[in-house]
């Protein structure tokens, strides 16, 4: 029955990307939304040389050749600033909890993904075969090394793809639930509701 | 090459041991109070069969009144009978039972992955984990709880269960947190069948109990975890004013407000910022630059995350149970995330990566898997290089002031002031760095039948630790200049902020040593009446 209902899936799907808790600031302020878009890591930043070149000083103290070169160049230094800001597009406390860190891009008082969706993400991806899996893998890892580049590691705007592939699976995660249990599908469509309507009088009544 | 396990588990136990030895001493920089206090609660029970306040044989030990756990202190004794008290003896035992928990968590992985090569990988792996070696160098009692949990789990996988109960309900003995963990993997390994198990278990376990509802304990429990947390009356009058009642109680109730803060602090310890680039904020916890775990491996745990259901592991339920269960302890505190309290996930953790390496290794058909496998070797080796550095280099210059660090500075300033004491009427030593009586008591080798009639800990604030008053002639309080520059036949030891350098004028005051921490800036001033 719920098989014959895959336009309904399609259409409640692209209506909650719509209201995700990100979607409202989007919509409401997409300047600042979208104009930070331009703002680059700066490699040849002064502050980021002057670490590099303090922590460089303190190997070089050990007197052994070249390990100043292998861990403390300015590349190596540059490079896990870059994983820094790469890696924690996939902090949990951001994705599910908090969003971005400036206040005109989140209400700070939910993440970028309703909480709901974690488990739901890891039931869509199980539900998917191994060929599916390797290609979902592959866009978030290739996303994650690109969301990188931004200067911000809590910047939204450039990880917004993650964020729907994870609302994705979790969509997926959700239709498998409810094609093996209704009953449990209807709980967790409760607590979605739940998080949905919480978000939205945040957004009324608090949120300045 | 064939390997048999037991020659796997030496090496593994060597470079674990020599990893966890070197330069043992001097890196972390300096001991903390907390393994001053351990050290000095051990050695007073050596010399006197009591604490320091005078308890005979006592299962929990009041030590800066955070009434630490017994096990730790009764295993340092020997090693104090032994070497005396000093840095080494209290960090030794912790080194060598992380040492031995390295070893028993490659016997568990071997139990779970079933193959040799594989279980050699993760031993290297966890001989060189960031994560354990941080809590097992210093002398951290959660260094030697590890231990007991990990040998108690391998030692039920192996079908030792009297051995294993005794082993898991041990480690409530040494650290707190095992209170709640051990009990709660011991009846996920026993699926609540294994009666025997369970009885053995909960035998050894009674004692851990009964001391964890004393008094003490109970304010300990209290200060740390989200128990005592209380949302600001501001805030909530500022929701209620806003809200009608029912959209109050709808959408800011407490049982939402608390389960998100634990699930909040329980996903924490799962993230990428926490495991792979910057680790937990707290000083004595985290290692600069990195997080607790080495960054090539986030690739394994995304496989994981991806393609763990389809891993040909024995005993998977019980590594997910395991792995879930984990930083529960840590999860109910008040900390956004803490590696100390969740170290026993570290194990599990390790274990799901090289499932991950094992998995992709059998599955990748063409050359590229060795090409792979070269370009993260390479990475992996090279993220250790830089570990290494920063644990021996970086780490040590930025975490080793204040209480929440490393407290450097007191070995230096115990051995300047100490040789002068007797010259004066009081010698004033100020409290901002916390803790100093214990160091004093620690390097002095201070007697502690002649302490257990002077002890006496202060605590102003019941959600802060004690500090003790003084003994002989030692006071141990705020320096507070404008009063003390007035006081005759002393020696003030206090940070440069607490003792303006121009009011040393050398005519009432002089200037006797300065103390300065790794970085250069100074710790502390000593200065003595004329």
């Amino acid at each position: 029955m719920i098989e014959k209902r895959k336009g309904l899936w399609l259409w409640l799907l692209i209506g909650l990307i719509i209201f995700t808790p990100s979607s409202y600031i989007i919509f409401k302020n997409p300047k600042n939304f979208l104009g930070s878009l331009s703002v680059f890591q700066n490699y040849s930043w002064h502050g980021f040389i002057n670490e590099a070149n303090t922590i460089r000083g303190q190997v070089d103290r050990l007197g052994i050749p070249f390990l100043g070169k292998l861990t403390a160049s300015n590349a190596e230094t540059a490079f896990y600033k870059y994983l820094d800001t790469a890696l924690t597009t996939l902090d949990i406390h951001f994705l599910f909890f908090e969003g971005d860190i400036n206040p005109v891009r989140s209400t700070r008082n939910v993440g970028a993904v309703f909480l709901v969706f974690l488990p739901l993400a890891y039931m869509g991806i199980k539900s998917l075969n191994d060929k599916w899996r390797s290609w979902t893998l592959g866009t978030m890892v290739a996303w994650i090394f690109i969301a990188g580049f931004w200067e911000s590691a809590y910047f939204l705007t450039p990880r917004i793809p993650i964020v729907i592939i994870i609302m994705v699976l979790g969509f997926r995660g959700w239709y498998q639930i409810v094609k093996k249990s209704p009953k449990i599908g209807m709980y967790i469509s409760l607590i979605l509701l739940w998080q949905f309507f919480s978000n939205v009088h945040y957004l009324v009544k608090h949120f300045g | 090459m064939k390997f048999k396990l037991t020659t796997i588990l030496i090496f593994v136990l060597g470079l674990a041991l020599f990893i966890r030895l070197v330069g043992i001493t001097k890196v972390p920089i300096s001991i903390n109070w907390d393994e001053a206090g351990f050290g000095y609660s051990a050695y007073s029970l050596l010399i006197t069969g009591k604490d320091e306040y005078g308890v005979v044989m006592p299962l929990q030990f009041k030590s800066v009144g955070d009434y630490k756990n017994p096990l730790y202190v009764y295993l340092l004794v020997l090693p104090i009978k032994i070497w005396k008290l000093n840095e080494f003896t209290v960090r030794l035992p912790p080194a060598i039972l992380g040492s031995l928990a390295v070893m028993a968590a490659t016997g568990i992985a071997y139990e779970i992955l079933r193959n040799k090569k594989w279980t050699l990988i993760y031993g290297v792996m966890m001989a060189f984990s960031p994560w354990q070696i941080q809590f097992s160098r210093a002398g951290a009692d959660v260094g030697v709880s590890t231990f007991f949990v990990v040998m108690g789990i391998w030692l039920f996988l192996r079908r030792r269960q009297t051995l294993s109960a005794i082993m898991l309900a041990g480690s409530a003995y040494a650290y707190f947190s095992d209170k709640l963990f051990s009990p709660l993997i011991a009846f996920g390994l026993a699926k609540l069948k294994n009666w025997k198990f369970l009885f053995v278990f909960s035998l050894v376990f009674v004692g851990a109990l009964i001391s964890g509802v004393t008094k003490g304990h109970q304010g300990k429990v209290w200060m740390t975890t989200l128990l005592s947390y209380q949302q600001p009356i501001e805030d909530v009058q500022k929701l209620q004013r806003a809200d009608s009642e029912w959209e109050y109680k709808m959408f800011h109730n407490q049982v939402w407000l608390y389960g998100k803060m634990f699930l909040d602090r329980y996903f924490n310890h799962f993230s990428p910022k926490f495991l792979f680039t910057q680790g937990p904020e707290d000083n004595r916890q985290r290692i600069w630059g990195m997080g607790m775990m080495l960054w090539p491996e986030f690739f394994l745990g995304l496989v994981a995350v991806f393609f763990g259901d389809k891993f040909k592991l024995k005993h998977k339920y019980f590594l997910i149970f395991w792995t879930l269960l984990a930083p529960l302890p840590s999860a109910i505190t008040k900390d956004a995330v803490h590696a100390r309290r969740a170290l026993d996930l570290v194990y599990p953790l390790m274990i799901w990566y090289v499932g991950s390496a094992q998995f992709l290794w059998l599955r990748i058909k063409s050359k590229w898997k060795i090409i792979l496998a070269g370009l993260f070797g390479l990475a992996w080796c090279l993220a250790l290089l830089r570990y290494l550095v920063s644990y021996y280099v970086w780490t040590p210059i930025r975490t080793a002031q204040g209480s929440g660090g490393w407290q450097y500075g007191y070995k230096q300033l115990v051995s300047t002031v100490s040789p002068r004491a007797k010259y004066f009427d009081k010698v004033i030593i100020d409290t901002t760095y916390q803790g100093p009586y214990i160091f004093f008591l620690f390097y002095l080798n201070y007697p502690p039948d002649k302490y257990q009639k002077q002890a006496n800990l202060i605590i102003e604030n019941p959600l802060a630790l004690g500090e003790g008053s003084g003994f002989d002639n030692y006071v141990f309080r705020e320096v507070y200049w404008p009063r003390d520059r007035g006081l005759t036949k002393i020696l003030i030891a206090a940070p440069p902020e607490k003792i303006p350098e121009k009011d040393i004028d050398n005519i009432h005051f002089k200037l006797v040593d300065k103390i300065y921490f790794p970085d250069g800036t100074p710790a502390w001033f000593i200065v003595e009446s004329i």
